[in-house]
């Protein structure tokens, strides 16, 4: 499968970077899962869990109170 | 002179070189950790502000309150200085930012982070919206969602035309530069610039590099209006808190120079007053042997 580049950061310093396979989010207007060469978007996030399938096919969470996503040029990030 | 002045100023200058000292030691250690603050914060700064720009050209012109200019009204400066003083310039390199300001518009509110923009605020008869002291060096994102929140409600309900921010801007630890920016409304080149600005010049964090705007079509979730809501908030939130972690990080590091600079004099003031000491001893010296001589002569 293919892979994407990852980055999820916190204010005080970067909680996750590297390839996924896929990242599920709690997007504002619902949960959605991202893939490899997702369209360009924009979306804020709501209070939930982020759940990351890294390449290696191993998963993990991170929860969310606020947060933002931007996907582009296979790049996700998510900012809390 | 007396010879037990000179030796009591010798003793006094050495216990002010230790104190000196000390305080450049402590300064040393909340400099390092406050440097690394910043420093760990700055990508999700970049980030923020890559995505405002990019939403921006996405939407090509964007109408938000918060974003759109007016005319005419009083400013808002958002001053952020230290507590204390003893760090040389950091401080009155921002007041000084801070006074050309209230020369250049007739009216001009103040919002104090630090006890030395109160106090210059207060001094200069400014109206104080609000005041923040002691803001704790561990500051967080939260700590300042309520200030954030606070300037966005004078921005909107206060007509002011507009409100700027005034910190020093940690460039090394020997140089730090005070800036004044923009903070709303929120124009698509101030926020490019404040991207800029955020890549240090030297250092191992200078490789960090700004990657170019394209603009090119976003889906936005849910809509574009909607996110705006939530997005320009958060980047005021992370525009503030950049701003007191950069000076937080200045002030330690010009307090340690200071600090390192006073010590240094101490040593060397030390020194002139022990050959100073010495000199007007031998003096005494000698006119006591020579009166001895001169007592011993005249018994012949």
């Amino acid at each position: 499968m293919k892979t994407f580049q990852l980055t999820i950061t916190r204010v005080d310093g970067p909680l996750f970077v590297g390839e996924a396979l896929s990242v599920q989010v709690p997007g504002i207007s619902g949960d959605m899962t991202i893939l490899a060469h997702h369209t360009a978007l924009i979306s804020p996030l709501r209070t939930g869990a982020v759940k990351v399938t890294e390449a290696d096919g191993s998963t993990r969470e991170f929860t969310v109170a606020t947060g933002t996503l931007e996907v582009s040029d296979n790049q996700a990030t998510i900012l809390l | 002179m007396a010879l037990k002045q000179i030796k009591n100023k010798i003793i006094s200058t050495k216990k002010t070189g230790k104190v000196t000292k000390a305080m450049e030691s402590v300064s040393a250690v909340k400099m390092r950790k406050s440097q690394e603050r910043a420093f760990a914060s700055r990508p999700y700064v970049l980030g923020a502000v890559t995505i405002l720009e990019r939403l921006t050209a996405s939407l090509g012109s964007i109408t938000h309150p918060l974003t759109t200019a007016r005319p005419d009204g009083a400013v808002l400066a958002i001053i952020v200085t230290s507590d204390k003083g003893l760090a040389g310039s950091v401080n009155s390199a921002v007041l000084k930012k801070a006074e050309h300001l209230f020369k250049e518009h007739a009216t001009v509110d103040v919002v104090a982070f630090g006890r030395k923009a109160v106090e210059f605020s207060r001094r200069e008869k400014k109206q104080l919206i609000a005041e923040f002291v002691n803001v704790n060096d561990g500051v967080t994102l939260a700590d300042v969602e309520a200030s954030a929140a606070m300037v966005i409600n004078a921005f909107t309900e206060g007509g002011y035309s507009k409100v700027v921010v005034i910190y020093q801007n940690f460039v090394s630890t020997f140089e730090q530069a005070p800036t004044v920016r923009q903070v709303l409304p929120l124009i698509a080149g101030e926020i490019s610039q404040i991207a800029k600005d955020i890549a240090p010049r030297v250092g191992k964090y200078s490789t960090a590099t700004v990657a170019e705007v394209k603009a090119r079509e976003y889906t936005i979730e849910p809509s574009g209006a909607e996110v705006l809501d939530i997005l320009l908030p958060q980047l005021v939130q992370v525009i503030l808190y950049h701003a007191l972690l950069e000076s937080k990080a200045s002030e330690h590091s010009a307090r340690m120079v200071a600090m390192k600079n006073a010590t240094d004099k101490s040593k060397e003031v030390v020194k002139a007053l022990t050959i100073k000491f010495n000199k007007q001893r031998q003096a005494a010296i000698t006119a006591e042997v020579s009166e001895i001589t001169a007592g011993v002569e005249a018994m012949k």
